[in-house]
């Protein structure tokens, strides 16, 4: 059986369950803010524990535990796996280094970096009577205020909701392809 | 500690979690912290000024022992990094965590944290100041001028004057190494709690 404390749990609270378990001679493990116990409490003794301050649930569990080694070597794999792809990634791919910045000389390929792509795509295609930056920040704002100006689409009309959230990908697509063709 | 002692340390039952692989959110905040790590040994020998930086990017591509493999793999990461912010938040929007009642917290974390990279990226690629540093910059901040209302503002600050120069730099540098460092601590800590309340997968 499992007994998880409540994140927030005191430090008494926790030693004060821990005392309760072993005066009813319950042999607790601990295991990442929870406790294991043996599997055979009376219905009493899990009344009495579950009702103690600090304890969130106390049952048969639904997560799996495992031990630190399987944990901590599965996270040195997947370390070692990243750190090797990137640097594979930047042997093949060195950081570029070109000429001293100069101010006064203009280069003849001027391109922007990736990530602005699109936003400037979306500049170049507005028309002229908008200011060239009006688009742009509106895409911002109602990116970061879509709960509040999607909310209600998202949950009236969640398909609706998916075909716009589509659509504006197929936009931002197409607007950096446009970019990069020009 | 004894080989009995380790033995019990190594053997104690914790959750069983799967890897931060599984999640493209942990995997970006791992590759965050390949960027502290690289971005930190890279500040050894970066110099925050108009032909000094040029001298010292060139001292770190060149000259230092693996300067070049440290610098691209920043570098690297960056971009995926980019990337993976991007599709967090292209995922939580389909997947419409933006509802329910921490569903703004997490979508405006989300978010934050994707614009957040982005400041990342365009703070860091100013910083070697060659010409297409210089020029993208320039272009970047043209258009964060040209914004509406908070633009000029936004622009001035970060440029210290009209164009780029000496002083935009610095302030560039200082942005990308110490302040937005801080914001994005706070911003993963705060993440990291939603996650363990089960806000956000």
């Amino acid at each position: 059986m499992i007994l998880r404390f409540s994140s927030t749990a005191t430090r008494e609270q926790r030693a004060a369950v821990e005392r309760a378990l072993r005066a009813a001679d319950v042999r607790a493990v601990p295991a990442d803010g929870a406790l294991l116990l043996r599997d055979s409490l009376t219905l009493d003794e899990i009344l009495t524990f579950a009702a103690l301050p600090g304890v969130e649930e106390l049952g048969t569990g639904t997560r799996a535990y495992s031990t630190l080694r399987v944990v901590s070597l599965g996270w040195l794999a997947a370390a070692c796996s990243v750190l090797g792809l990137l640097t594979l990634i930047a042997a093949n791919v060195p950081a570029p280094l070109g000429t001293p910045a100069d101010p006064l000389r203009t280069p003849e390929m001027l391109r922007s970096s990736w990530p602005l792509l699109p936003v400037h795509g979306l500049v170049e295609s507005s028309p002229d009577w908008l200011p060239v930056s009006l688009l742009p920040a509106l895409a911002l704002v109602a990116l970061v205020l879509w709960p509040i100006v999607g909310g209600r689409l998202a949950l009236r009309a969640p398909r609706l909701h998916t075909a716009f959230g589509v659509a504006a990908l197929v936009a931002t697509a197409w607007l950096t392809l446009a970019e990069l063709a020009r | 500690m004894s080989a009995a002692g380790l033995t019990r340390v190594l053997d104690r039952p914790v959750l069983a979690r799967r890897t931060f692989l599984s999640d493209p959110g942990r995997t970006a905040v791992f590759l965050f912290g390949v960027e502290v790590v690289t971005g930190a040994l890279l500040a050894l020998y970066y110099q925050p000024a108009p032909e000094a930086s040029f001298r010292s990017v060139q001292l770190i591509s060149n000259a230092v022992t693996f300067g070049w493999l440290v610098r691209a793999v920043h570098l690297a990461a960056a971009n995926v990094t980019v990337l993976l912010a991007a599709y967090l938040v292209v995922r939580a929007f389909f997947r419409r965590a933006f509802l329910g009642p921490r569903g703004l917290g997490t979508w405006l974390l989300t978010v934050g944290f994707f614009l957040l990279m982005l400041a990342f990226y365009f703070t860091g690629e100013a910083l070697p100041w060659d010409q297409d540093a210089y020029w993208r910059a320039t272009v970047t901040a043209n258009l964060v001028a040209d914004t509406p209302l908070v633009g000029p503002w936004v622009a001035g600050v970060l440029r210290g004057g009209a164009d780029m120069s000496g002083v935009a730099l610095v302030r560039l540098y200082a942005a990308h190494a110490i302040l937005m460092p801080w914001v994005a601590y706070w911003t993963i800590k705060r993440m990291r709690e939603l996650m363990r309340r089960g806000a956000i997968g």
